[in-house]
C-alpha cells in the first residue's frame, strides 16, 4: 500500500489524507518537503534551531487542517505558504523582543562592555574555498530586507516559478519580479569582491 | 510588442544567482519525522494552538479598545456641541417678541414702555399671536428663558422698581415741576432707595472743619467791610 501511494502526486496524496485520513500519504508528504521547507526557512532566518521548530510547526498545521486545502491549488504553494507565513511571524516576533532588549536597562549602557561569542564564526583555516563562499553569501542574503529576501529565496534557492512565488507570498507577479530585480542587484553589490575575482 | 516594465534581465544577476544555486541545502534533522510523529500521537500542539489564540485575543483587543476610545472621545464632542446649540449666548441676537410685540401698538406716552405700563388684553393677544408666527417660521427661538416670558405685566430682562425712565425725568426737568429730583431720576417716586448721592470716602476732622468755619467767618466780614 505504501509503495502504490510513493507514486501518487502531491495533490492525489493530500486528496488521500483527506477522504481516507491515511497517515502514509501524510508521511509521505512530510519525507518530500521536510528538506525544502527548511532549507526555505533556514535561508530566511539564518537559524538551524528555530527553522527547524517552524518547519515542525508547519507540518502540524499541515496536520490539523488539512481540509482547509483546497484541490485547485498547487500543494507545494500552499505548505511553502504555512511555513512563509511561520517564518515571517517569527521574524517580527524576534524584531520586537529586540526592541525591548535595547529599550531595557538604558542606565546599563556604559557598563555593558563584555564580549559576546559569535557561535557562527570558525576560523577560516577550517573552511574550503567554497565554504567561505557559502559564509560571506548567506550574510549578504541576512543584509538584504526580508520582503526582497524572501522571494530571492523563493526563486533562485527553491527554484520556484513567479506564479507560485506570486500565491505563496500573496503578490502580484509584477510586484515578485520588481522585489526580485531590487533584491539581486542589492545582492550584486554586496557580493561584487566574490564574482569579480 | 510586449514592453519590459520591470526592467527585468536574468542575465544580468546570472553570476548571482549561479552563487546562489550552488549554496548547499539544509536538510532537515534525522529525527525530525519521529519527533513529529510523536508530537502528532501525543496530542502535543500547544504551542501550535496557543500562539493562534493569543494572536487572536491581540487582534481582536487592540483595534476594540481603539475604536472604544474614538467612540467616547466623538461622543463626548457631538455631545458639548448639542449643548452649545442650545446656549443662549451662542445664539444670533434675537429680537425679544414681548418689545417687538409692541412696537405696532400706538403709545400715548413713553411711560406705556417702561414706567408702570400693564399690556391689555388686547396686546397680549397680539404678543400671542406674533409668538405663534414666529414658532412656525423661525424654530430656534422655541426656547426662550423664563424669566422673559409675559405674565400679565411686561417682562423685562431688568426690575422695573430699579429702573430710571430717562425720558420722565428730562420731561420733569424742563417743566420743573417735580422737586424731588433724585426720585424722578431712579423713577422711585419716593418709595425710597439705596441710593443717597456720592460720598467721599475718608472721614473729615473737626478741627479741620473749625479751621474751615473760622477761615469762612473772617472771607465774609472782610467782605461785608469793604461792602460798607
Amino acid at each position: 500500500m505504501k509503495e502504490n501511494l510513493k507514486q501518487l502526486t502531491d495533490e492525489e496524496l493530500i486528496k488521500e489524507f483527506q477522504d481516507n485520513n491515511t497517515l502514509e500519504a501524510y508521511e509521505i508528504l512530510v519525507k518530500r518537503f521536510k528538506d525544502p521547507l527548511t532549507n526555505y526557512v533556514y535561508r530566511f532566518l539564518g537559524e538551524r534551531d528555530i527553522s527547524t521548530d517552524i518547519v515542525q510547526d508547519t507540518m502540524i498545521k499541515f496536520y490539523l487542517n488539512k481540509d482547509s486545502y483546497k484541490s485547485f491549488a498547487k500543494f507545494s504553494t500552499w505548505i511553502y505558504t504555512i511555513a512563509g507565513n511561520l517564518a515571517r511571524n517569527e521574524l517580527k516576533r524576534r524584531k520586537r523582543r529586540v526592541i525591548l532588549s535595547l529599550n531595557n536597562n538604558d542606565d546599563d549602557k556604559e557598563k555593558r562592555n563584555f564580549q559576546i561569542e559569535d557561535k557562527n564564526f570558525i576560523s577560516p583555516d577550517r573552511y574550503t574555498d567554497n565554504e567561505i563562499k557559502s559564509r560571506i553569501i548567506e550574510k549578504a542574503l541576512k543584509k538584504l530586507k526580508p520582503v526582497y529576501r524572501e522571494v530571492v529565496i523563493l526563486r533562485d534557492i527553491q527554484e520556484l516559478s513567479y506564479e507560485e512565488i506570486a500565491e505563496v507570498t500573496n503578490l502580484s507577479i509584477g510586484t515578485v519580479k520588481s522585489r526580485i530585480n531590487r533584491g539581486r542587484k542589492h545582492l550584486q553589490k554586496l557580493l561584487k569582491n566574490i564574482y569579480s575575482g | 510588442m510586449n514592453k519590459n516594465r520591470y526592467n527585468f534581465n536574468e542575465n544580468e544577476y546570472e553570476q548571482i544567482i549561479k552563487l546562489l544555486k550552488e549554496l548547499p541545502k539544509e536538510k532537515a534533522a534525522d529525527n525530525f519525522e519521529y519527533n513529529l510523529m510523536v508530537k502528532i500521537k501525543n496530542g502535543n500542539f500547544e504551542n501550535v494552538k496557543t500562539k493562534k489564540e493569543n494572536f487572536a485575543v491581540w487582534k481582536i483587543l487592540i483595534p476594540a479598545g481603539g475604536l472604544l476610545a474614538v467612540l467616547i472621545v466623538l461622543f463626548t464632542f457631538f455631545n458639548f456641541h448639542q449643548e452649545s446649540a442650545d446656549n443662549p449666548f451662542r445664539l444670533p441676537p434675537q429680537l425679544r417678541t414681548e418689545i417687538s410685540g409692541n412696537v405696532n401698538v400706538p403709545l400715548s406716552s413713553t411711560k406705556e414702555i417702561f414706567g408702570e405700563y400693564k399690556i391689555t388684553d388686547k396686546d397680549v393677544v397680539l404678543i400671542e399671536s406674533k409668538k405663534n408666527i414666529k414658532k412656525r417660521h423661525e424654530p430656534q427661538i422655541k426656547k426662550r428663558p423664563k424669566h422673559l416670558h409675559l405674565q400679565g405685566i411686561a417682562a423685562l430682562p431688568f426690575k422695573l422698581k430699579n429702573s430710571t425712565n430717562l425720558d420722565e425725568a428730562v420731561k420733569i426737568k424742563e417743566t420743573g415741576n417735580n422737586i424731588n429730583h433724585r426720585a424722578a431720576l431712579t423713577g422711585m417716586n419716593n418709595a425710597g432707595s439705596g441710593f443717597d448721592g456720592f460720598f467721599i470716602g475718608r472721614e473729615i476732622d473737626k478741627k479741620e472743619i473749625e479751621t474751615m468755619k473760622a477761615r469762612i467767618d473772617s472771607i465774609k466780614k472782610l467782605f461785608l467791610r469793604k461792602h460798607k
